[in-house]
């Protein structure tokens, strides 16, 4: 009996132990991915969520954690979490500060060499995103979607003010002459409606001016600011007259009051700028009918340039990552399962477009103009401290909105304060 | 008796012992080492570099800086605004009215309202476009300025805002300092035939200078560090008319990237608030009641 009793409980034991050791085993097989991103979007964070938990089912040993960091923290708690140490395997990253974290040495080179490895083709991708995203020659992200500025317009307002749509041969002074018929001044407590908007922000709208009246924002090596040259200033000079002087467009304070998407106030006859995904916040209008075109053309040069970003619509590898070709896999994954998403952008994959952006329901409505304005493109001028050049530029901009400085005595102290911070970088 | 006196000591330390680890790890720490990284060129990610004062030196030549404090000081132009209308409301509201009560609470509400939510709508009622404080300045035939959007009207703006904001914490504050004075004092004026008014001026006025003189001295801190109405309303613009130094903090470190230079402007930001509450300490005396 005694026997019995202790040969039972070493059994019992011994499973216990084999047990404990299987589990050991099976967790120290099982990898776990951290996945960082700022998507406040429903559909475009719901893309993501997706694209992780198909991805999961299909790498059963591979854990995939979302780490959501709303934008305006984002990008003060990445380079932290990198700092200590403990960046997310794989997180999205914007154009803008691209080149920052390629110098902070906290992103992974994603070299030939490795995507043959791991047998991931980029090669019907868009050449344009080449241009947007490799930094000294390379490659640091997997991008996903581009998108260019294209016209969006209001057709109920058009309708009303009896203005015939835009078409592709419309040139700035077609577009200004609708934009005047379009304008209703305030009356009272009730708003105006504006034939038109503007945006301080350079890569989300004036950049595009200057290029298409033949001027440049920085020289070829990106040391030296040309703002202050006659192209520039004259290209400002008429968006500034926009507000000041024909009064089709909203001053600063009004246009902030419209949020962050103005179009949708239903005040707006057009809006050139770039909208990014705004087409899945446009979808959901129902007060009024709207539709997009290209660009508008300069009048004398006849470019039509839109401003381009790949902006966020790409993912990094922490340079740290304990799985790095996990990683690579799960980006490549995640960035065709967002391709397929029809969530507002331009798939890089070329192969993508005609079943997931040109015939999807919630990008048909953008998908012509938009292709059309690629074949425009131009990469954005980005530099280090991207960020305190853009809000330099704004600051200038949004005196020259409001009136209180000329668009020559803007551009000629934007390009002062911006030559001394592209000064400052080179030193280093 | 030595080894007792040991023995509290020790039950005294140990039960500070959790606050003390939570100043040191909170807060000590984190101002030593902000010391250390004003002294370096740090990105926030990396090792610093070392580079002495020449942060310091670097910001003595920064002239956005210097305009930060310039705003920052006409930002405190709130101050007597505020503690006037304060006292003002104060006095009314230490009646003993009916429905006294409805009214403490209707100037107090401002304070308690979340300041992201009211900056917001009080940007709508600054909207050039169609702001309803345009269209009232209209009704009597004053054409608004461009209040936000203008260089020259962004500062006062946020300012008419603060008043409006910080107007019931004076109030409650010197609501609680004219009841502390006691009523005998103005009982025996009045026999002697003293006016209203010089009840109020002999009176109220002094009796109420500890009050004013701590409102004054957190209305100072305070204009220093003014940054979450700058961050809703104006965002530092237009321009940078509305920069202070706490907004140019918050850009320096976490929009440009530069928290070495952030943090040598935090201690100097330090040095002027101790400087003028320092200031403010010894020339009250000469003007505070029971110093």
């Amino acid at each position: 009996m005694k026997r019995v009793l202790r040969n039972t409980i070493s059994l019992i034991l011994v499973s216990i132990f084999l047990s404990v050791c299987l589990i050991n085993v099976a967790y120290s097989e099982q990898i776990t991915l951290v996945y960082a991103h700022w998507f406040g979007n429903v559909d475009y964070a719901g893309q993501a969520k997706a694209a992780v938990e198909a991805y999961m089912k299909l790498n059963p040993n591979i854990k995939v954690e979302i780490l959501h960091i709303p934008w305006a923290q984002y990008w003060v708690k990445i380079p932290a979490m990198c700092a200590a140490k403990e960046g997310p395997d794989v997180f999205n990253i914007d154009s803008a500060a691209l080149r920052d974290f390629v110098d902070m040495g906290v992103l992974e080179e994603i070299t030939p060499a490795l995507l043959k490895k791991l047998g991931i083709d980029l090669s019907t991708y868009h050449p344009f995103i080449w241009k947007e995203v490799k930094i000294y020659g390379k490659l640091w992200t997997i991008p996903y979607g581009v998108n260019p500025s294209y016209l969006i317009y209001n057709k109920t307002m058009f309708d009303k003010a009896g203005v015939n749509y835009p078409n592709a041969n419309w040139t700035w002074n077609e577009f200004l002459t609708a934009a005047k018929k379009l304008t209703e001044p305030a009356s009272g407590l009730t708003p105006g409606k504006f034939g038109t908007l503007t945006n301080p922000a350079l890569v989300n709208y004036w950049a595009q001016y200057i290029w298409q009246n033949g001027g440049e924002i920085l020289n070829t090596q990106r040391t030296k600011c040309l703002l202050d040259q006659p192209k520039a200033i004259e290209a400002m000079q008429w968006i500034q007259d926009l507000i000041i002087k024909h009064k089709v467009a909203p001053p600063p304070d009004a246009l902030q009051a419209m949020g962050g998407l103005p179009f949708m106030s239903g005040r707006i006859g057009m809006y050139t700028g770039w909208t990014g995904i705004g087409v899945l916040s446009y979808n959901q209008i129902k007060d009024f009918e709207w539709a997009t075109t290209i660009l508008p053309k300069h009048p004398t040069t006849g470019k039509r340039t839109p401003v381009t970003r790949v902006g966020g619509e790409q993912v990094a590898i922490y340079k740290e990552s304990k799985h790095k070709e996990e990683a690579i896999k799960f980006a490549k994954f995640l960035a065709d399962y967002m391709g397929t998403g029809g969530i507002g952008f331009i798939p890089a994959d070329t192969k993508l477009w005609e079943k997931y952006f040109i015939n999807h329901p919630r990008t048909s409505k953008v998908a012509k103009a938009s292709i059309k304005m690629l074949e425009y493109a131009r990469p954005n001028p980005y530099t280090n401290k991207f960020t305190e050049l853009d809000t330099i530029t704004q600051e200038e901009v949004n005196l020259m909105y409001s009136g209180e400085k000329t668009a020559e005595q803007a551009m000629k102290d934007a390009t002062r304060r911006v030559d001394a911070l592209l000064a400052s970088i080179k030193k280093k | 008796m030595k080894k007792r006196q040991i023995q509290k000591v020790i039950v005294g330390y140990s039960f500070l012992a959790p606050s003390l680890i939570l100043v040191f790890t909170f807060i000590l720490y984190p101002l030593v080492w902000s010391i250390y990284i004003s002294l370096c060129d740090w990105p926030s990610f990396g090792t610093p570099t070392y580079i002495g004062f020449k942060n310091y030196i670097n910001l003595f030549r920064d002239s956005r800086w210097w305009r930060s404090l310039v705003h920052s000081i006409y930002f405190m132009l709130n101050i007597p605004i505020s503690i006037l209308l304060a006292m003002l409301v104060a006095i009314i509201m230490n009646q003993s009215l009916k429905g006294i009560i409805l009214f403490r609470t209707l100037y107090y509400l401002p304070v308690i309202s979340p300041s992201i939510a009211v900056a917001l709508v009080w940007a709508l009622i600054y909207n050039t476009d169609f702001g309803i404080l345009n269209y009232f300045l209209s009704l009597l035939g004053i054409n608004g300025p461009k209040w936000l959007a203008s260089t020259k009207w962004a500062m006062p703006a946020v300012i008419l805002y603060s008043i409006w904001k910080g107007v019931g914490y004076n109030m409650v504050i010197y609501l609680a300092g004219l009841q502390g004075i006691p009523e005998s004092l103005y009982e025996a004026a009045k026999i002697d035939g003293a006016s209203s008014w010089t009840l109020f001026r002999y009176i109220t006025l002094p009796m109420l200078s500890p009050t004013t003189f701590f409102l004054i001295i957190m209305g100072i801190i305070g204009g220093f560090r003014v940054f979450d109405v700058i961050y809703v309303m104006t965002h530092g613009g237009p321009g940078d008319a509305t920069v202070t130094p706490l907004y140019y903090i918050y850009q320096q470190a976490f929009q440009w990237f530069r928290m070495g230079y952030a943090s040598s402007i935090a201690w100097l930001l330090f040095v002027f608030i101790f400087s003028a509450t320092l200031v403010q300490w010894y020339i009250r005396k000469s003007w505070v009641f029971g110093e």
